[in-house]
């Protein structure tokens, strides 16, 4: 990059092709198209957490211990999921730089708060009990995500001044955050029963 | 002497180890030689800091020996890596949190760590009936898709005992494994253990137990100070003789560095 940002507007985008229908309906072609993708690198992501290597790799992130025990390499197994979910990440910094017009050196900053608040909603909304761990937290990170946009343009549609959208979100992350200790609580007693 | 018909299938030759604590060096194992035969049952006893667990984990691979060697003869390994040694030794800890990953299903366990019955061409749908029928003859009372960290210590540590049965490796290092148990569990534990050594599994146990020291398994062997002082045949065992190395006064001998 030359600058801290990079103008894209006016360049023929790659999500703007599908973009055919006029007026209301102007980006029903981008988000048919980013719902599309988004549901298939579930599947993709649901399908490898459950096979064999998506097992032995999720084995050496929860127990480093067990997984040398039985033989497998911890570390390599780490760098390959980073670089996968960091390539995942990639990609979505590429669509919404071009769905904004714009790339900026600052887009990335709060990211990683907004996915954490993000994973923290879903998986405090997602029931756990009949879901395999991955589809959970898979689920969680896609709903969550939606969620909170939600909220902040449900903040601004009300009314609410930009300067006042943190409100919204802080109180979104509280309330997060009551229900998931309310659970943990429920986990805690339920295991010193055993 | 009688003449041993078996092979060796562990040898530690002249191994010691220590470590630095607190600017003092603890000699933790001081030439060690011991010589392990296929399909025996070493019972490993010693008081605290006689150097049981560090032997352990020596031949399970967690430390690397100072001086001398570990040697899998059968394998014609000597102080071999971390994936040559899970080839040979499967270890089952004290905590049975240790030895297990909390967030995967029981079934995902034993599908990541099976070498037996997991074969490409299987299905896990076929594999998940096997595994079943697995539980039941371990008398593990867990779902196959429960979630590891809800189980308890005890079916933790029957699964771990399952998961050793999956694996080729011919020995199986247990420290301390029934000590966090309720007398039941450890009993299903126990008998879970010897199924494994009806199987042919060599096994090294480290226990606290008197009364398991003299009644399990096929030797045992006593450490103090780092050294091995008593090493006795199932015959000619004597619970007086062991609780004599447990006896007080045996204090970690320690050295200062500088």
């Amino acid at each position: 990059m030359a600058g801290p940002n990079i103008s894209l507007l006016g360049r023929a985008g790659l999500l703007s092709m599908f973009d055919t229908f006029e007026q209301l309906w102007a980006s029903l072609g981008t988000m048919v198209v980013l719902t599309g993708g988004c549901a298939i690198a579930c599947v993709i992501l649901i399908k490898f957490l459950s096979s064999r290597a998506g097992i032995r790799m999720r084995a050496a992130g929860s127990s480093p211990i067990f997984a040398e025990s039985i033989g497998l390499r911890p570390g390599i197994r780490l760098v390959l999921g980073l670089s996968f979910t960091n390539a995942l990440a990639a990609l979505s910094g590429i669509l919404i730089s071009d769905y904004q017009g714009f790339a900026d050196v600052g887009s990335g900053q709060g990211v990683l708060i907004l996915a954490l608040a993000a994973l923290s909603i879903g998986e405090a909304l997602i029931p756990q009990r009949r879901l395999a761990y991955y589809t959970f937290v898979v689920s969680s990170a896609i709903s969550g995500s939606i969620i909170y946009h939600v909220v902040v343009s449900a903040a601004v549609r009300a009314g609410l001044a930009p300067t006042d959208l943190r409100l919204a979100t802080g109180v979104l992350v509280l309330f997060v955050v009551v229900v998931r200790v309310t659970r943990q609580r429920g986990n805690i007693e339920a295991s010193l029963a055993q | 002497m009688k003449v041993k018909e078996t092979t060796p299938v562990l040898v530690l030759d002249d191994v010691s180890h220590s470590f630095e604590q607190w600017g003092h060096r603890v000699d933790a194992l001081s030439n060690v030689t011991l010589c392990v035969e296929t399909g025996e049952w070493v019972n490993l006893i010693g008081p605290n800091g006689s150097g049981k667990s560090t032997l352990l984990n020596m031949v399970a691979g967690n430390l690397a020996p100072k001086s001398g060697s570990v040697i899998f003869p059968g394998e014609g390994l000597s102080n071999p890596s971390k994936q040559e040694i899970a080839g040979m030794v499967f270890m089952i800890y004290q905590d049975p949190s240790k030895g297990t990953a909390p967030s995967l299903t029981v079934v995902e366990h034993l599908i990541a760590a099976d070498q037996v019955k997991n074969r490409e061409h299987v299905s896990l749908k076929a594999l998940r009936k096997e595994y079943a029928s697995d539980l039941r003859t371990f008398r593990l009372d867990a779902d196959l898709d429960q979630p590891v960290y809800s189980l308890s210590g005890g079916q933790r540590q029957l699964l771990a005992i399952l998961i050793a049965n999956l694996r080729r490796a011919p020995i199986l290092l247990l420290d301390e494994p029934f000590a966090a148990l309720d007398p039941a569990r450890a009993t299903v534990c126990r008998e879970a253990v010897e199924m494994l050594h009806g199987l042919g599994k060599t096994i090294i146990l480290v226990t606290h137990d008197i009364s398991l020291a003299v009644s399990l398994g096929t030797r045992t062997v006593g450490l103090r100070d780092g050294e091995i002082i008593y090493d006795k045949e199932a015959g000619d065992r004597l619970g007086a003789d062991v609780s004599a190395i447990w006896a007080p006064g045996t204090e970690v001998k320690i050295r200062k560095v500088w």
